[in-house]
C-alpha cells in the first residue's frame, strides 16, 4: 500500500487517548496483510512480530491522538468540552470536528463565546469560551450525545502540498505509525537476522500506559520509539529540525550505545539525519520503555513536523520513507555481537 | 436553492476576486434569458422588466479572505486579512491564487509556547500560509504577492443545520437566484454585488446603474446564540426565522419599510425575528444614501461563526428569508412603502 493511503486510513480512524479501538482495528488490518503473527495486549496496543531469534527489537509508534471529551450538554443543545492531552483551545474556533457517539460519529463545528462582544482588545480564547455545535436541537442532542463521548478534529484526507509535503490532522503520530506498517511490509519480504516486534501503542499522549505494558510484555532486548519532533517555522534554535531528514535523539533518557548503532546504520546506508539533544523526558514512548523490566536499551527516531497538535500538522513524505529505510537497514544489518555493542563502558 | 447554496459556498470569491462566483451565477441564470450586465467593478446585474416601480434586490458575492502580502525567506507567505478574526484562522486549510494551490495556516506548537505566548492572541501579522515551499524562490515559483487566499472548507449538513464557508453572503446569492425565477409586478433588478466586505463598495455602483426606487438587501448576519450570553447579545438566533433589520451600523430602516416586512411575515405565517444588533453593515448602507435616497429593507439569515472558516446556518431560516422577500414582492408591499415617498 502507498504510504499516503496508509496515513489517510489511519488518520480517518478516531483514537483519542484511551479510546483507540477504531485506529487499533485499522493498524491491525494493515499488520495482518504482512504477517499472521498479530495480537493486542490488555491496554489495547497492537503488535506484529516478524523475523525470528534474538535480539528482539521492539519498535513502537503511538496510535492515540489528542482530542476532547463532552463534559456537558447546554440548554440549547451545544456541548461543553474538556481537552484530552495537549490541545491548544485557540486552534478550535471555526474548526470542524467529529463527536463519536454510541450511535456513530456526528459532525460538529467548534465555536467560541465572544468574551467581549463590543469593547476592548480581543483576548485569547480559553477552554471556558469553547463550545461544540452539532447543529442538533437540544432534545436530539441529548438523545444522541453522552457526556464522555470523544471528539476528534475532522478527518479530512491529508492535504498534498508542494515538495511531497502533506498536512492534516494527527500526523502526530499516525504518519510514523504508517511508517511502522510500511516497515512491516518491507520486512515480510526479507530474511531477518533478528525479531522485530512492531507495536502501535495506546495512551502515549496521556499516561504512557501502552508503552509501559509493551516494555514489559514484548520481551524486547532493545527498543526504538518512532515519533515526531518540531520542525520550523517558527525557528527555535536547537529545538526545531528541518523537515528533510529524520532526527535521532541523544541524552539522558536515550541509551547511548543504541543511538550509536542507529547512527552507524544511517551512515552506512547513506541516510542523512539530524541529532536532537534531550536532557530529560523526551515526551515519547522511549521514556517509558527504557525503565521496564531490568532496563531496555531504548532509542528515539523522530520525523520533523510543523504545527504540532493542530489540524494542519505538516511533514515531508520522503523523510518518513527514509525512517522506514533506516529501520530496515538497522534490522537487516543487526550486528552479530549486538550484546557487546550495547554494553555500557565502565 | 440549498443545493445551489452548497455549490456557491464551495467557490472561492474573496472581495475583489469574485469572478468564479459571478461565472457560476451567470451560467446558472442564463436559461432565464434576462438582460444581464457586468459593471466595471464586477457587479452582476440582471433585469426582469415589469410594470411598476424599479425595485432592486441585492446580495453580495464576495467573502472575507486574505491576500499574499509578501514571501518570506523560508518560503511561507505573509498575508493581509480583512474582516477575519485572527483567532479563527490557526490550524485551517486555505487555497492560494488562481490555481487554488493548497496551503495551511499553522502556529507554534503548544509544547514550545511560553505562558505569555499561550495567553496571547495570534495576530495576522505574526501568522503565515505554508504551501510546502522549500524556500523563497520555490514559493515565488508557485505564488505571488497579491494572490488571493480563501478558506478551504467544504459545505456540509450539520444536524438540522448547514455548515460551510462564505455563507455570508452566498446565502443571499442563493435566495436572489431563486427570486429571479419568479415574475413580480415591478421593474425588477437583481444585483449580485462585489466588495461588500471591503466597505459596501459594489452596491455604490450597482445603485447608480439601477437607480432603484426601493431596495431589498439579502444577507447573512451574526448569530451569537450561544449559552452564557445575555439575550440581547445574540443579535439573531439560528432557527428563529428570517431576521428583519431595524437598524445596523450604517442604516436605519425607514419605519414603514420595517413594518411592511413585518406585516408580510406575520400575515403569511413566515417565521421572523427582529435583528437586535446595532452594529455591522450591509449593502443597504450604500444604497440608502445613493442618488436622492432610497428606502432599503434588510432580510437576513442568522449565521453562527460568521466570517470564520466555517459558519453554521439553518435551511429553514433560509427558506423563511426567501419566503419573506417573495411575499413582499408578490403582494406588492413596496407600494405601502413608496406611497409616502
Amino acid at each position: 500500500m502507498e504510504i499516503v493511503s496508509r496515513i489517510a486510513k489511519l488518520t480517518a480512524a478516531p483514537g483519542v487517548s484511551g479510546m483507540e479501538e477504531a485506529v487499533a482495528q485499522e493498524i491491525m488490518a494493515q499488520f495482518k496483510a504482512c504477517t499472521p503473527d498479530v495480537w493486542q495486549d490488555v491496554p489495547g496496543s497492537v503488535y506484529a512480530r516478524l523475523g525470528r531469534g534474538r535480539p528482539v527489537v521492539l519498535i513502537a509508534a503511538h496510535m492515540d491522538e489528542i482530542g476532547m471529551l463532552v463534559t456537558a450538554i447546554e440548554e440549547n443543545g451545544m456541548l461543553r468540552v474538556c481537552k484530552i492531552a495537549g490541545v491548544d483551545p485557540r486552534i478550535l474556533p471555526g474548526a470542524r470536528v467529529l463527536v463519536h457517539t454510541a450511535g456513530g460519529p456526528l459532525p460538529a463545528v467548534m465555536g467560541a463565546l465572544p468574551p467581549h462582544l463590543q469593547t476592548g482588545k480581543p483576548k485569547a480564547y480559553a477552554w471556558e469560551d469553547i463550545l461544540c455545535d452539532t447543529g442538533l436541537p437540544a432534545p436530539e442532542a441529548r438523545r444522541l450525545v453522552s457526556v464522555g463521548d470523544a471528539i476528534t478534529l475532522y478527518p479530512d484526507a491529508p492535504l498534498r502540498l508542494l515538495n511531497e509535503r502533506i498536512a492534516g490532522k494527527t500526523l502526530d503520530d499516525r504518519a510514523p505509525l504508517a511508517a511502522l506498517a510500511q516497515l512491516a511490509e518491507a520486512l515480510c519480504a526479507v530474511e531477518l537476522p533478528c525479531t522485530a516486534v512492531l507495536c502501535a501503542t495506546v495512551q502515549e499522549e496521556r499516561s504512557g500506559a501502552g508503552a509501559l505494558a509493551a516494555g514489559w510484555g514484548a520481551g524486547a532486548d532493545m527498543a526504538i520509539a518512532l515519533d515526531v519532533t518540531h520542525a520550523p517555522p517558527p525557528e527555535e534554535k536547537f529545538r526545531t529540525f528541518p523537515l528533510e531528514a529524520p532526527v535521532l535523539t541523544r541524552g539522558g533518557s536515550i541509551h547511548p550505545r543504541l543511538f550509536a548503532v542507529l547512527a552507524k546504520a544511517a551512515a552506512s546506508a547513506g541516510i542523512p539525519y539530524a541529532t536532537e539533544a534531550c536532557m530529560t523526558a523526551s515526551g515519547t514512548d522511549a521514556w517509558d520503555i527504557y525503565t521496564r523490566r531490568a532496563g531496555i536499551p531504548t532509542a528515539l527516531i523522530s520525523v520533523p513536523l510543523r504545527y504540532m497538535h493542530t489540524g494542519v500538522e505538516l511533514i515531508s513524505l520522503p523523510t518518513l520513507c527514509q525512517t522506514v529505510r533506516l529501520l530496515t537497514e538497522f534490522l537487516l544489518h543487526m550486528p552479530a555481537n549486538w550484546e557487546d555493542e550495547l554494553c555500557l563502558p565502565g | 436553492m440549498l443545493a445551489r447554496l452548497e455549490q456557491l459556498s464551495n467557490l472561492c470569491g474573496v472581495s475583489g476576486d469574485e469572478g468564479r462566483v459571478r461565472a457560476y451565477i451567470k451560467q446558472a441564470l442564463a436559461p432565464l434569458k434576462l438582460e444581464t450586465h457586468t459593471d466595471p467593478l464586477g457587479n452582476l446585474i440582471l433585469h426582469r422588466p415589469g410594470p411598476g416601480p424599479r425595485i432592486l434586490a441585492c446580495a453580495h458575492m464576495d467573502e472575507v479572505g486574505m491576500l499574499v502580502r509578501g514571501i518570506l525567506e523560508d518560503g511561507t507567505l505573509a498575508y493581509d486579512a480583512k474582516g477575519i478574526d485572527p483567532r479563527c484562522v490557526v490550524g485551517k486549510r486555505v487555497r492560494v491564487g488562481e490555481s487554488g494551490l493548497p496551503g495551511v495556516i499553522g502556529a507554534k506548537a503548544i509544547h514550545m509556547q511560553t505562558e505569555e505566548e499561550f495567553a496571547s492572541v495570534w495576530e495576522h501579522r505574526a501568522l503565515y500560509v505554508d504551501i510546502g515551499a522549500k524556500d523563497k524562490a520555490d514559493a515565488e515559483a508557485n505564488a505571488a504577492v497579491g494572490d488571493f487566499i480563501c478558506f478551504d472548507t467544504r459545505f456540509m449538513r450539520l444536524g438540522a443545520l448547514l455548515s460551510g464557508k462564505a455563507l455570508d453572503d452566498r446565502i443571499g446569492c442563493a435566495i436572489l437566484m431563486q427570486l429571479l425565477q419568479n415574475t413580480y409586478a415591478c421593474d425588477f433588478y437583481a444585483a449580485f454585488t462585489v466588495q461588500e466586505e471591503l466597505g459596501l463598495r459594489g452596491a455604490i455602483t450597482a445603485a447608480y446603474a439601477v437607480r432603484p426606487q426601493l431596495a431589498l438587501v439579502l444577507e447573512a448576519t451574526t448569530a451569537n446564540d450561544l449559552p452564557g450570553l445575555r439575550p440581547d447579545e445574540s443579535v439573531t438566533r439560528v432557527g428563529g426565522g428570517a431576521a428583519i433589520t431595524m437598524m445596523d451600523g450604517v442604516t436605519m430602516a425607514l419605519p414603514r419599510m420595517f413594518f411592511a416586512l413585518k406585516a408580510a411575515a406575520e400575515q403569511n405565517g413566515i417565521p421572523y425575528q427582529v435583528r437586535q444588533g446595532t452594529r455591522g453593515g450591509t449593502d443597504g448602507g450604500s444604497i440608502h444614501t445613493a442618488l436622492a435616497g432610497c428606502p432599503v429593507g434588510g432580510i437576513s439569515v442568522p449565521c453562527r461563526y460568521i466570517h470564520s472558516p466555517c459558519g453554521v446556518a439553518s435551511g429553514e431560516d433560509i427558506q423563511a428569508a426567501y419566503a419573506l422577500a417573495h411575499a413582499f414582492l408578490k403582494e406588492e408591499r413596496f407600494h405601502e412603502v413608496l406611497r409616502h415617498v
